[in-house]
């Protein structure tokens, strides 16, 4: 049995002992403790990867290797039962299912006593009797069996590392490349974000996580927990807030027929060298020059990043189209998608020249630059403090920047960003906020899903409440259980929701131009939000108010959870100020490219069907 | 004696760093190794020579696919075997149903009995008993040979691949991806296509099946905790099917 681990450099400090943690590591080390166990002749080692071979104490490195390891295995262990545990309660259900528990022994039994005991009925009697007792009995077994398995799982992980024989190191190429990477910068932070965007092309994509913690650790302003209140002991530099201006002349546009507004070609290995904000930055600044757009900044961030918005088209044109992204730096394909969208406009497509005369179009990259840079989460306290990543500790205290946009308090960047709104652009009439949910953990629930809208238009309250009351978890086992009976069915039983949510949105106008998105983003054969994932997005969490509710395929509107509560997203909080049609886009774990084009699919079919281009021109 | 068992891993281009893959399936190694004791030896061909610390990536990929493999297999089954106690006890009831009908009741009453029992004992509790039962019998002879199998594989070693052609064509799949450009999945079909016109299976394998990673629109959750009622009454039935693991290594980007 092997297992392996790293030892990873780290600036102006001790090198670290590192196992990455992935979902599922606790199998993997069930399935090397059972190769063990089989094998009874080999002895157990860890392959210490390191950046070079180091004398060093023999013990050491077993006790600090072999605990590290088993910490890692048991963070895991918590969520594998978990997961264990759900996909046994389904098949367990499907044994108790309500009809064969009740509904059939009720009938069977009626039968029998109408027709009395004899022959065959009598085996109903007995059928009857085994369902209702007897199942359970091996339901029971089933459940016990399953759990000692896991339990015998875990003590066979334990007996493995007690045979740990030794820790061998052994040198990697890839550690050594960026133990050098970070002697040779300054900066800490500057030397763990090379070391991040590094990690991928030496052939260690496992290290990847750590250094995007490990940056933001070393900006945040809380060095040490507090138990009373938060103080902030190291002053942050200061951030400055500040419209400017600044035009380009108009460039030469090439003209190309094969595209509507947006171009669709992507390069998966150029998105790809797109890595920190400077990159970005860049690229954005080429396509604003080449185009003529005109540059505002809105904010300068602590680091000397600037906040930017872009505009182009018709100044005095009633529709004013506001596209932004990158509000959370861990999601790296909405900033690139304005990216693309932007670059689109050197050429000059079917409906460019109508699009841009008829409408104004604001773009804002990307909001929080650090954050991009960092593949970092940025979350604000009440006193408007920003941290990445804010510590355990204090995360109660931290929201999501995206939360309080309808709070008093919030973080300067917004406040920013909400003034240049208010009174530069005025007015927008149909607002675009991208957003994605990837992650370890998302993807093993999301991977391979497509764009999911979440919209903000006027829905009548009684309207809302009636979404909502179908969203409800019923009570009782009997209003669960025919709940799950399918709408086609259902809508002809008394006392259950007849109307379907979709039914109930169709009445309202604003609900076309999200249907048309959606489905200009199907036309284009990229993914939508549909099928499984759908029904998953369906189903009521048990004993919590759901955060969206559904209403079409692939499209949902904020659900009790948000809004009961007033918590104000971006969307939201355009739509509340200024009756925006608003829509925060979510894509999924699948290739960067079509991430991004699925983004600049949907935004374009919304400017094809707000400024009825095309097939919606009247 | 052990007996050494050459394999091949081939070292391709992938977007963003390349990648080991190591050509062997599980479930036709154990069919034909599986009974004797061997070692592998895993010849690498690879465009830039591989250090120490990659090599000991692969063995660890290989190590983890294959034991996390058999886990799945175990888990996947461990409940199921109840189904072969609770099969035979609901073919029996229903059986004694359908006799008891015809020896009392007399037909026409009978078969309409019969088809009453057949109906909602048969087609419920006989599916969700039998079926599951069979399944668990199937599920064992797969697992057995795989714990067969590692219980005789004792080790893994490590040499340069030797032969000329493959060397070439793994250089010539590195050429190839250098000149193409585009969306991912694009460029991996391309790959695949250009594996294909020189003969290499192991590449057109390896871009198939991240072809078909990429486009799918299937997670862990869809896969095994389904929402809709006709797939849960699927996995039910016949169990989700573990599909034997691809073990791809990530190594540094080798590109030109």
């Amino acid at each position: 049995m092997r297992w392996l681990a790293y030892r990873v450099p780290r600036k102006n400090k001790p090198d670290i002992f590192y196992i990455p943690y992935e979902p599922f590591t606790f199998l993997e080390a069930a399935g090397r403790s059972y190769i063990h166990e089989t094998r009874k002749d080999e002895s157990f080692e860890v392959q210490l990867l390191a950046p070079k071979i180091e004398d060093a104490d023999e013990d050491f490195l077993k006790n600090h290797v072999s605990g590290g390891i088993l910490d890692t295995i048991y963070r895991d262990e918590k969520f594998v039962n978990d997961t264990l545990m759900r996909l046994m309660t389904r098949y367990i259900g499907m044994l108790e299912y309500f009809w064969v528990k009740y509904v059939i022994p009720t009938a069977s039994l009626t039968w029998a006593v109408y027709y009395g005991f004899t022959g065959g009925t009598s085996f109903d009697v007995l059928f009857s009797a085994y369902l209702f007792k007897g199942r359970e009995f091996f339901v029971n077994r089933i459940r016990k069996e399953v759990n000692e398995y896991h339990e015998r799982i875990k003590r066979g992980i334990e007996w493995s590392f007690k045979d740990l024989a030794s820790v061998k190191q052994i040198e990697h190429r890839g550690l050594r490349r960026l133990r050098e990477i970070i002697e040779n910068t300054e900066d800490k932070t500057e030397a763990y974000v090379k070391a991040l965007h590094a990690c991928e092309e030496l052939g260690l994509p496992e290290l990847s996580e750590f250094y995007a913690i490990g940056a933001p650790i070393e900006e945040q302003t809380i060095q040490e927990p507090h138990l009373g209140f938060a103080l902030q002991n190291k002053l942050k530099e200061s951030s400055r807030k500040e419209i400017k201006r600044k035009s380009y002349p108009k460039g030469n546009l090439i003209k190309d027929q094969g595209m509507n507004l947006f171009d669709y070609k992507v390069s998966a290995k150029s998105l790809n060298k797109v890595k920190t904000f400077r990159d970005l930055d860049v690229e954005v600044k080429r396509a604003a020059k080449g185009i003529g757009m005109e540059e505002i900044t809105l904010f300068t961030t602590p680091k000397g990043y600037d906040i930017n918005a872009y505009e182009i088209g018709n100044p005095r044109a009633y529709e004013r189209i506001l596209i932004k992204a990158g509000m959370h730096g861990r999601e790296p394909a909405g900033p690139l998608a304005v990216l693309q969208m932007m670059k689109s406009f050197e050429k000059e497509g079917r409906y460019t020249d109508e699009a841009l005369s008829n409408s104004q179009i604001i773009f804002m990259p990307c909001d929080d630059p650090e954050g991009f840079t960092m593949r970092a989460w940025m979350a604000v306290d009440m006193e408007g403090h920003e941290e990445h990543w804010p510590p355990q500790e204090r995360i109660v205290r931290y929201r999501d920047t995206n939360g309080v946009w309808g709070d008093r308090a919030q973080s300067p960047r917004i406040i920013a960003i909400q003034e240049y709104i208010r009174k530069e652009i005025e007015k927008p009439t149909l607002g675009y906020d991208l957003h994605e949910t990837i992650g370890k953990f998302a993807d093993l629930v999301y991977k391979g899903a497509g764009i999911l809208s979440i919209e903000d238009f006027h829905i009548p309250e009684k309207t809302r409440q009636r979404l909502e009351s179908m969203h409800r978890r019923p009570e009782g086992r009997i209003a669960r259980a025919l709940s799950k009976i399918p709408f086609e069915i259902r809508r002809y039983l008394p006392f259950i929701d007849k109307e379907y949510a979709y039914h109930a949105m169709k009445k309202i106008p604003a609900f076309e131009l999200g249907e048309a998105m959606m489905q200009h983003v199907r036309d284009r054969g990229l993914k939508t939000y549909r099928g499984e994932y759908q029904k998953l997005l369906d189903q009521p969490t048990p004993g919590q108010a759901p955060q969206l509710l559904t209403f079409d395929e692939g499209r949902a509107v904020d659900g009790p959870l948000l809004y009961n509560l007033e918590i104000r997203v971006c969307t939201t909080w355009l739509h509340d100020e200024f009756e925006t049609l608003a829509y925060t886009t979510e894509t999924f774990q699948n290739a960067l490219d079509e991430r991004v084009l699925e983004q600049v699919a949907f935004v374009e079919g919304g400017i094809e069907k707000k400024l009825r281009l095309g097939r919606y021109a009247r | 004696m052990v007996e050494i068992l050459e394999v091949y891993a081939y070292v391709l281009p992938t977007i963003g760093s390349y990648s080991a893959y190591v050509d062997v399936d599980i479930d036709k190694h154990s069919k034909r190794y599986g009974k004797k004791p061997h070692r592998l030896r895993i010849n690498v061909y690879s465009p830039e020579e591989l250090d120490e610390g990659e090599l000991a990536r692969i063995s660890y990929e290989l190590k983890k696919e294959w034991g996390r493999y058999i886990i799945e297999r175990e888990q996947a089954r461990t409940f199921y075997k109840w189904f072969k106690i609770l099969a035979p006890i609901e073919f029996l009831l229903l059986s004694g149903s359908i006799i008891m009908n015809f020896l009392i009741i007399t037909p026409p009453t009978s078969y309409l009995r019969a088809g009453w029992d057949l109906f909602f004992w048969g087609l419920i509790l006989g599916l969700t008993g039998i079926v599951p039962g069979i399944r668990s019998f199937r599920d064992k002879r797969r697992e057995d040979r795989t714990k067969q199998l590692l219980k005789n594989w004792k080790g893994t070693e490590f040499a340069k691949g030797t032969d000329e052609e493959k060397r070439n064509k793994v250089n010539e799949c590195r050429n190839y991806f250098s000149r193409v450009d585009g969306r991912k999945v694009d460029i991996y079909k391309r790959l695949k296509n250009y594996s294909q016109e020189i003969r290499f299976k192991p590449a057109y394998d390896l871009y198939e099946w991240k072809i078909k990673d990429l486009t799918e629109e299937e997670s862990f959750f869809t896969k095994y905790l389904p929402a809709s009622w006709r797939r849960k009454m699927k996995i039910f039935l016949f169990g989700v099917k573990v599909e034997s693991p691809k073990v791809l290594a990530p190594v540094r980007s080798m590109d030109v």
